[in-house]
């Protein structure tokens, strides 16, 4: 069922593309995508382009697939490695969701930060007591990487 | 005794020779399992499993006038025979006799339907391939005759109005009349056809008939207690796989709250037979 699945996702994608994001395969693996974000309006990381890896696992939409940011990004649920701390791409997975949908939870995570299941600590301490920092930091980060 | 009672010294060695054949074919070795079970089909002719069986082998090595003369003979012993419809259905899907194949293929359905047979949804995807093929063959002629049709009901229109304006010692406004009422004429005719034409072409099927976890065709959706609607096998894979719940509202599910929804895979199978073009999606 998988690559029938990942077949009729990437299909939908194509026919009717998400405004904020892009996604489809890296190369000629169907089970490896590359994706890439807008920085969300109103947030720190707007003007950006964030790129994504996705992984496949060979029984999707059974398993979440593997989602990373391959751009680094300042933020309290990324961390150095790239990993997403995302409740939805992992115990609340749910086979109903897609890409796309995971793809708009990132974005949506972009702009409101979830400092209290924090990945990374520290942002997640500046962002909680010095807000004005913490988009600084984040703002100069999409500068530095996210912009080219 | 006659030589079909299951219990005939014929049937026993047919039996045999049957079971030998079905080693053969799960070792790949095709060619004697046509040959044991050729020997059991003359030992015992009232007995088709060793022709069923022998249609399989000939299915897989694509010798598809073998198949369709072995299935036509069981069919006529046994017209409830599932795996000689689904067979003889492939058989004529692959030489090309997509309409034969909707009929082998629809009894086949039925059938497995029927007796809950695991080979359903294969039958159900072999179904959607035969009628979508046979529907892109009558669309292309369809469409060959369209274009033809409106090209002479336009020459026609055009000598319509030349005629007309012969009759008459024609002045510059009966021209301009005539020439827009013709042009008014051809963009009718062409909205008409491109009507027609669409009917037999789509390329997005509506959001009720397709499963959220398959993203395609429904073809034995099951319902749960939140009124939603998944198809089975994959609803079970996420019963067993995933944890028990329903996938879009997380409220708990059994597998024993769900329940066949005969009503939306007749609504699914009805919207596919007005558009068959959607029988891709179902493929």
């Amino acid at each position: 069922m998988a690559s029938k699945r990942i077949q009729k996702e990437l299909q939908d994608l194509q026919k009717d593309p998400p405004t904020s994001c892009s996604a489809g395969p890296a190369g000629e693996d169907l089970f490896h995508w590359q994706a890439t974000i807008m920085g969300p309006q109103d947030s720190p990381y707007q003007g950006g382009v964030f790129f994504i890896a996705i992984h496949f696992p060979p029984d999707y939409p059974f398993k979440p697939p593997k989602v990373n940011f391959q751009t680094k990004v300042y933020h309290p649920n990324v961390n150095s490695q790239g990993s997403i701390c995302l409740d939805i791409l992992k115990e609340q997975w749910s086979p109903a969701l897609t890409i796309s949908k995971v793809l708009l939870s990132i974005c949506s995570l972009l702009t409101d930060p979830n400092p209290d299941d924090p990945l990374v600590p520290e942002i997640a301490h500046i962002y909680k007591t010095d807000r004005q920092r913490y988009e600084e930091t984040a703002r100069e980060w999409t500068r530095k990487y996210a912009m080219s | 005794m006659v030589p079909g009672d299951p219990d005939s010294r014929a049937r026993k060695t047919a039996e045999e020779l049957k079971k030998r054949g079905n080693d053969c074919f799960h070792k790949n070795k095709v060619g004697a399992a046509i040959d044991l079970y050729t020997e059991a089909f003359t030992l015992c002719p009232t007995w088709c499993v060793p022709l069923v069986n022998r249609a399989l082998c000939n299915k897989k090595l694509e010798n598809w006038d073998k198949v369709v003369a072995d299935c036509e003979t069981v069919i006529r012993m046994d017209a409830t025979n599932l795996k000689a419809h689904f067979f003889l259905g492939l058989a004529h899907l692959s030489k090309n006799r997509p309409a034969d194949a909707v009929a082998n293929l629809n009894q086949a359905l039925k059938l497995a339907r029927k007796t809950e047979s695991s080979i359903k949804e294969e039958v159900w995807r072999a179904l959607a391939r035969a009628k979508y093929e046979s529907h892109s063959s009558e669309a292309s002629m369809r469409a060959v005759r369209r274009a033809d049709l409106l090209r002479r009901l336009k020459d026609l229109l055009r000598e319509d109005v030349g005629r007309r304006l012969k009759g008459k010692d024609a002045g510059l406004p009966d021209i301009i009349d005539n020439t827009e009422a013709l042009e008014a004429d051809n963009s009718l005719l062409d909205e008409i056809f491109r009507s027609d034409e669409l009917r037999y072409q789509g390329d997005d099927i509506p959001n009720w008939c397709t499963c959220q976890l398959t993203l395609d065709c429904f073809y034995e959706p099951v319902c749960t207690p939140s009124g939603i609607s998944y198809e089975q096998n994959a609803l079970l894979e996420h019963l067993s796989k995933v944890g028990e719940f329903d996938p879009v509202t997380r409220d708990p599910l059994r597998k024993k709250d769900l329940r066949k929804n005969i009503g939306l895979r007749n609504a699914v199978e009805c919207y596919l037979n007005d558009n068959p073009w959607a029988f891709y999606h179902a493929m």
